[in-house]
């Protein structure tokens, strides 16, 4: 196939995309049916600046987390912490032995809960992005499994004629 | 006003900490509150959030490096916390974040703490349809008048991608003012 050159037919004037938004604006502006505002409109209660540093300070202060003297138990702490770590190499070792723990492990019951209470900060077309589509087949995304049998008995119950969606059963989609 | 530099350094040290602290928020609690505002539009949900980041401020500010300004590093506290508080806030509700908005834009006639005319109410309908960093590139450049390069340095995302935002934003707004 011939190669189409990548160059861009189209050019925009000079210094176009740095003024088209201040123009929009411009123009909202001076139709008077979209007039856009400079003022938002919000309001604060009166004397609300003046109050709110004291309330800040008096707030960090409550918080303020209290001292704990630990150091009469510190030699506890040490022969509990030796204890405690020998378990935890028993332990650790007699694990090793029987499994490794790897990510399939995790219930997916676990996995849909950390999503649902964790704060991921991400949109559901973020997630999207870095998600694998390759290896995810429509049944992962249901609760309950469709079969093409499904398909076909809803589509013969729900569309008029059949063939009108040219459906090729024998021939592999390249 | 005092130097930046100086109030950082005297915020670090325990002597002067009370009294920077004093000054940072006198300094800093309007540019702050009406950012906040923007985004969670209720005056009792922004006091919250405001108080919120200044706290967090506070107890984080031996990590602040200076490698950006401070009023960018607090701008940066104070819109993830405004953004994790609508997080909560609309999960307790059972709707998400920009549902939340919707509807709270929607009675903004019942709020005693707004007082705007029929345009610009129109005007935050419009923006509470817009996706979350539209809306903030919006807010940040019409009304907070920042500088591409101060937006930026807040929401870490390239000059580029902030003036696609802001110009989506504007056609759409404008969209939403034609139609409505």
């Amino acid at each position: 196939m011939k190669k189409i050159p990548k160059k861009k037919s189209f050019k925009t004037p000079e210094g176009y995309f740095e003024g088209v938004t201040d123009r929009i604006l411009d123009r909202i502006k001076d139709d008077p049916s979209l007039s856009l505002p400079e003022a938002d409109g919000f309001k604060v209660p009166d004397g609300y600046f003046d109050q709110v540093p004291g309330e800040i300070v008096s707030k960090l202060d409550d918080s303020e987390t209290p001292v704990i003297q630990l150091k009469s138990y510190r030699k506890y702490f040490y022969v509990a912490a030796s204890i405690a770590a020998i378990f935890v190499i028993v332990i650790g070792l007699q694990w090793n032995k029987s499994q490794n723990l790897s990510f399939e492990d995790l219930a997916s019951a676990d996995i849909t809960s950390y999503f649902e209470t964790q704060e991921l900060g991400l949109s559901s077309y973020e997630i999207a992005e870095v998600l694998p589509v390759d290896d995810i087949k429509m049944n992962d995304f249901m609760e309950t499994d469709v079969d093409d049998e499904n398909i076909m008995e809803y589509l013969e119950g729900s569309i008029d004629d059949l063939d009108e969606l040219n459906i090729d059963f024998n021939e592999e989609y390249q | 006003m005092i130097a930046e530099e100086t109030l950082v350094r005297e915020l670090k040290q325990k002597e002067t900490q009370a009294k920077a602290f004093e000054v940072l928020i006198n300094t800093y609690k309007e540019r702050l509150y009406w950012h906040i505002r923007r985004i969670v539009l209720n005056h009792d949900d922004a006091d919250d959030v405001l108080q919120n980041t200044f706290i967090k401020v506070f107890r984080n500010i031996d990590g602040f490096k200076g490698d950006s300004k401070l009023y960018s590093w607090m701008y940066r506290i104070g819109t993830n916390e405004a953004l994790t508080f609508l997080k909560t806030k609309s999960r307790k509700l059972g709707v998400n974040s920009d549902e939340l908005i919707e509807r709270t834009a929607n009675n903004l006639e019942a709020d005693v703490y707004f007082e705007g005319d029929t345009i610009q109410l129109k005007l935050q309908k419009a923006i509470a349809t817009l996706p979350e960093k539209q809306k903030l590139v919006f807010n940040m450049k019409y009304f907070e008048e920042m500088k591409y390069a101060e937006i930026s340095e807040i929401l870490d995302t390239s000059v580029g991608g902030l003036k696609a935002s802001y110009h989506l934003a504007v056609k759409k707004i404008e969209h939403y003012l034609e139609k409505n």
